[in-house]
């Protein structure tokens, strides 16, 4: 390992430089998981839809592009056809359109979410095993209180407080993610902490912003990325399964998991109603965690 | 220490804990939800009228009053009256807990039974395609919306096939169970009512099957992942180089002392079903205690949320001191704790 | 030779990892006698346990590959014959390990795993039915067994050993423990036994004791063994031949007393050097590291560390074994074959020195470890 003879300096430069160094081994050990590549390009693909969706649906005032979403009565009920590819719902509104619309939706909550989470998480978790003592050990102790509280029920709690919407649920699930964050940078730090070389930057006179910047977090980064990628799956499982029970976006916003709900109201007849929509939220999902679970070989991190 | 002791000392820890959540569980009840009295009643009632619930609530007192008051009353059952049916919600808890204990039993013994050999199958061949395929299947499973899942299987195999049915406890049989148990198969089963209990397993399956998916998919990663650190041991050679069977060293040596690991994951899944089932209980129509719990919370009932708050706090301490009592039959170190090297 | 029960033969191993191919052991060759106790030394990492777990058959390939070489067990070859190596594997040969926590399962009782290998050695399979049965703690011979393993447990000095049988291995010392793997080796009576370091976890007092055990079986029984180590001084005590071995190469073979009297071999003398002495540690050591395996040197594989290597001969060609007197093997191109022993000793004096000390040849009077 380093040298304790090396300056400071050197040995966080050299960690930074190892870890970009192994750049190349990394991306050809991602490149040799297929299931990962998968995922990468189920995300891109999502991502695309999301980016280009008015552009691509064939009827984007179904989905509310520009305004209160279309509704055509005579059109209602339609099976899937060349036409309407996943078929029309109960305002005769295309469903194929609303799922592409709903990516949007997906990708936004899955985004605000984990950044809220992180952003709360993060720092608390830096401060805490940065300043360590009586200031860490109530932090953390606090983040505890949250962590053992049941995540659903929190949620429930927290979106129930409030009024039903997509803001709201929104918060909810940020105020359950939050914890783990705080919780994995904490280790970090803890864990970077011992490393002789933060003592020894310490020891040079650095101040402390520049030791939390140039020797904590590239080495927390990695973590914190992975896990990132790996929740961003299940951020959206929990924000489409509050907008099933109906605490989420508020029809006629196509969210996927709102779309569930309704189409369920219509089964088996109209089976098509819940079937795209939940499909679309499985593959976003499954995309996600090809994708974390390649992150997590590649950065050979071990993280929950 | 000696198994006996490490388990009543185990045992008796669960009670502050339980303590610990009840407080929790009811301050969040209290200060969450807001003016549960004027929801109850409804935008149109009086001010005075709202003002009389909160009394009668106890409402208007401190909240540790509230607390004292509410678990005097648990402990003679009383766990205050619940504002949609109007009833003690002990006893609304005793008709719907049974339910979604069935439920959950099962589909976490489904779970298991699927999940750990294809956990050792995936270990003893490592990287080979048996390993892959599972590995695939896990992801699968947890990227599966549970609604949407259960919403599938309705219409595959319910409705397009017509093998079981979509939604409910238990068909149109005649005699109907009686109650014991309130778990359907127990019941028709001490009943020696063969129709019904056809009848309630039938109407099993689909959910059970439901909301096995996540756990199959834990279970089978823990215990791949444990057993292949313990296939790695020196011991594992050392009973192969004595020339024992593959087999037994597999199922007798790494399995034993691998599953702790995994029993723990059992044990947090099962706690964990315990309180999420509900979204499989909305699909089919489950009259489980999950859903109540979720229309409680949706009609801001905070005596019904407290109750099934607690009741699957208490499930999971009472899962959580099981695992233990497994734990240390399987993995006699931990009892052994302080003994002498 | 007739009366040798194992005759290793140009053994020649391989690994593969990431790094690349490791060329492990580069053509090998040991014998056993029949009831004689030879010593294989050499320092961690030169492929000690390797041959010893090509012997038992429980190399894992891969990523391992024995390329070349056989291996015969009173005449079969073992490599070729993949039934033999599992019947003879646990029935015949046995094999006894260096840390005794680590080889003995936590999670069952120590009698339990002797009836184990009491009953499944010899490349016996086992039914579902009987894993079965033996998970319910039901088993064929169950008293016969626990008998024998008592009886076992006893001869090994443990103390109360009924008792011992349903402990668990966290309950034991380490002294316990290492009398329990010794136990569990010997209980189908094997005539052949490898020993990879069995005492190297454990301290003096006890190393002793074990020594001594294994010396009482190979005395009652005949028994032959193969004993590893990196220690000359255990070696000394317990063997009746010495096989140095460096960097996967067996580079000197000799009767314990005249190795130590007079090693001919350079690395030989260096390990002899480096013992410290009753008289105080003037030994150099050897200078330089044992070889990378996946580019090994050429030719001799010790050349590069050898102050008595020879430009154009050491590191070029390949070493083979030279006949020394009557019993010794030399692979050092210092000598030749068939030369006598005076010569050679001679010659070992004058080059195969590592300091100007004229001393070196004084053989060391308290090796580490050991004392009587």
């Amino acid at each position: 390992m380093s040298d304790t003879e090396s300056t400071a300096g050197d040995a966080a430069e050299s960690t930074l430089a190892r870890r970009l160094g192994d750049l190349d081994r990394i991306v050809y050990r991602f490149r040799q998981n297929p299931m990962s590549v998968l995922g990468l390009g189920l995300i891109l693909s999502f991502v695309f839809i999301a980016v280009f969706a008015p552009w691509i649906a064939p009827f984007p005032h179904d989905a509310g592009y520009g305004g209160e979403p279309a509704v055509h009565f005579d059109q209602k009920f339609e099976p899937p056809s060349t036409e309407h590819l996943f078929g029309t719902d109960q305002a005769g509104r295309d469903i194929f359109s609303r799922v592409l619309f709903g990516t949007r939706l997906s990708l936004k909550i899955g985004v605000v979410v984990l950044a809220a989470a992180v952003s709360i998480g993060v720092p608390v978790g830096l401060v805490a095993g940065y300043l360590g003592g009586g200031v860490g050990m109530t932090l953390m102790r606090v983040t505890d209180v949250f962590l053992s509280v049941p995540p659903l029920v929190l949620a429930l709690s927290v979106s129930v407080a409030l009024e039903a919407s997509l803001t709201n649920s929104m918060l909810a699930i940020a105020a359950v993610w939050w914890p783990w964050y705080a919780r994995l940078t904490y280790g970090e730090v803890l864990s970077v902490k011992k490393e002789t070389y933060v003592e020894a930057s310490r020891g040079v006179g650095a101040t402390s912003t520049r030791t939390i910047f140039r020797d904590i977090l590239p080495n927390v980064l990695a973590p914190i990325t992975v896990k990132m990628s790996l929740d961003m799956g299940y951020a959206i499982l929990v924000a489409s399964a509050l907008g099933f029970l109906g605490l989420g976006a508020q029809p006629p916003t196509p969210e996927w998991g709102t779309m569930v709900s309704q189409g369920r109201d219509y089964m088996p007849g109209q089976w098509w109603y819940s079937t795209f929509p939940g499909l679309a939220i499985f593959l976003i999902v499954l995309g996600f965690n090809f994708l974390g679970d390649g992150l997590r070989d590649m950065f050979d991190v071990e993280v929950q | 220490m000696g198994y006996r002791d490490y388990l009543i000392k185990r045992g008796l820890s669960t009670i502050p804990m339980f303590v610990g959540l009840s407080v929790l569980i009811f301050t969040l009840a209290r200060v969450i939800p807001g003016r549960p009295a004027r929801l109850a009643l409804g935008p149109r009632a009086t001010d005075e009228a709202v003002q009389r619930l909160r009394e009668q609530m106890g409402l208007n007192d401190p909240i540790w009053v509230q607390y004292i008051d509410y678990m005097a009353g648990l402990v003679q059952g009383d766990l205050g009256q619940s504002l949609i049916s109007e009833r003690n919600v002990a006893t609304d808890l005793l008709e719907y807990f049974p339910a979604t204990f069935e439920l959950t039993t099962l589909a976490m013994l489904i779970a298991i039974f699927v999940g750990v050999p294809l956990g050792v199958v995936a270990g003893q061949h490592k990287d080979k395609w048996p390993d892959n395929g599972s590995r695939l299947f896990s992801f699968f499973n947890v990227s599966l919306p549970p609604f949407w899942a259960g919403i599938l299987l309705q219409l595959l195999i319910a409705f397009q096939l017509g093998l079981l049915p979509a939604t409910g406890r238990i068909g149109d049989v005649s005699p109907m169970p009686v109650e014991t148990t309130g778990l359907l198969l127990v019941d028709s089963l001490l009943a020696a009512n063969l129709p019904a209990f056809v009848s309630a397993g039938q109407h099993l399956i689909l959910p059970a099957i439901t909301l096995s998916l996540a756990p199959i998919a834990d279970i089978a990663r823990m215990t791949r992942s444990s057993f292949i650190e313990e296939y790695e041991k020196d011991y594992v050679e050392g009973l192969r180089t004595h020339g024992i069977p593959n087999r037994l060293i597999a199922y007798k040596y790494v399995l034993r002392k691998s599953f702790a690991s995994t029993l723990t994951i059992i044990g947090l899944d099962y706690g964990f079903l315990l309180g999420s089932a509900f979204v499989v209980e909305i699909v089919f129509s489950w009259p489980g205690m999950a859903s109540y719990g979720v229309e409680a919370i949706l009609q801001k009932d905070i005596n019904a949320m407290v109750g099934v708050t607690l009741v699957v706090g208490a499930a999971f301490l009472i899962v959580n001191f099981a695992v233990d009592v497994l734990y240390g039959f399987f993995d006699p170190r931990v009892w052994h704790e302080g003994d002498s090297e | 030779m007739s009366g040798n029960i194992l005759e290793v033969d140009d053994l020649t191993v391989s690994f593969d990892t990431y790094e690349g191919r490791h060329h492990v052991l580069d053509g090998v060759d040991l014998t056993v006698g029949e009831g004689e106790t030879v010593a294989l030394v050499g320092e961690t990492g030169c492929g000690k346990s390797v041959t010893a777990r090509s012997i038992m058959g429980t190399l894992p390939r891969p990523p391992g590959d024995i390329t070349a070489g056989q291996i015969r067990y009173r005449g079969t070859d073992l490599l070729t014959d993949a039934d033999a190596h599992e019947r003879v594997k646990g029935d015949e040969m046995s094999m006894i390990f260096q840390d005794p926590m680590t080889y003995l399962s936590p999670v069952y009782p120590v009698g339990s795993m002797m009836a184990d290998v009491a009953t499944y050695s010899g490349g016996k399979s086992a039914s579902w039915w009987e894993v079965l049965k033996n998970l319910l703690g039901r088993r064929d011979n169950r008293e016969e067994i626990r008998e024998r393993s008592a009886e076992l447990l006893e001869r090994m000095r443990i103390p109360d050993p009924e008792g011992t049988l349903d402990r668990y291995p966290v309950e034991l010392s380490g002294g316990m423990r290492q009398r329990v793997i010794v136990a569990m080796a010997l209980i189908n009576d094997p005539e052949f036994l490898i020993a990879d370091e069995p005492t190297t976890a454990l301290d003096v007092t006890v190393q002793n004791q074990i020594l001594d055990l294994l010396r009482e079986r190979v005395e009652e029984r005949n028994l032959s063994m193969l004993y590893i180590t990196h220690n000359l001084g255990v070696a000394r005590e317990i063997a009746d031949r010495i096989c140095i071995m460096y960097a996967g190469e067996i580079v000197e073979v000799g009767r314990t007393e005249e190795i130590f009297d007079a090693p001919l071999h350079p690395y030989t003398r260096g390990l002899l050097d480096s013992i410290p002495k009753l008289t105080g540690f003037d030994g150099t050591g050897i200078d330089g590291q044992i070889p990378d395996y996946t580019d090994p040197p050429s030719g001799c594989r010790f050349h590069p560390r050898c102050p008595a290597a020879m430009e154009g001969t050491c590191d070029v060609e390949p070493v083979e074994d030279y006949q020394i007197g009557d019993d010794r093997t030399v692979a050092c191109h210092l000598y030749e074959d068939g030369m006598e022993f005076e010569d050679a000793a001679a010659i070992a004096a004058d080059e195969a020195t590592y300091s100007d000390d004229e001393e070196d040849t004084v053989p060391a009077e308290a090796g580490t470890g050991g004392n009587q």
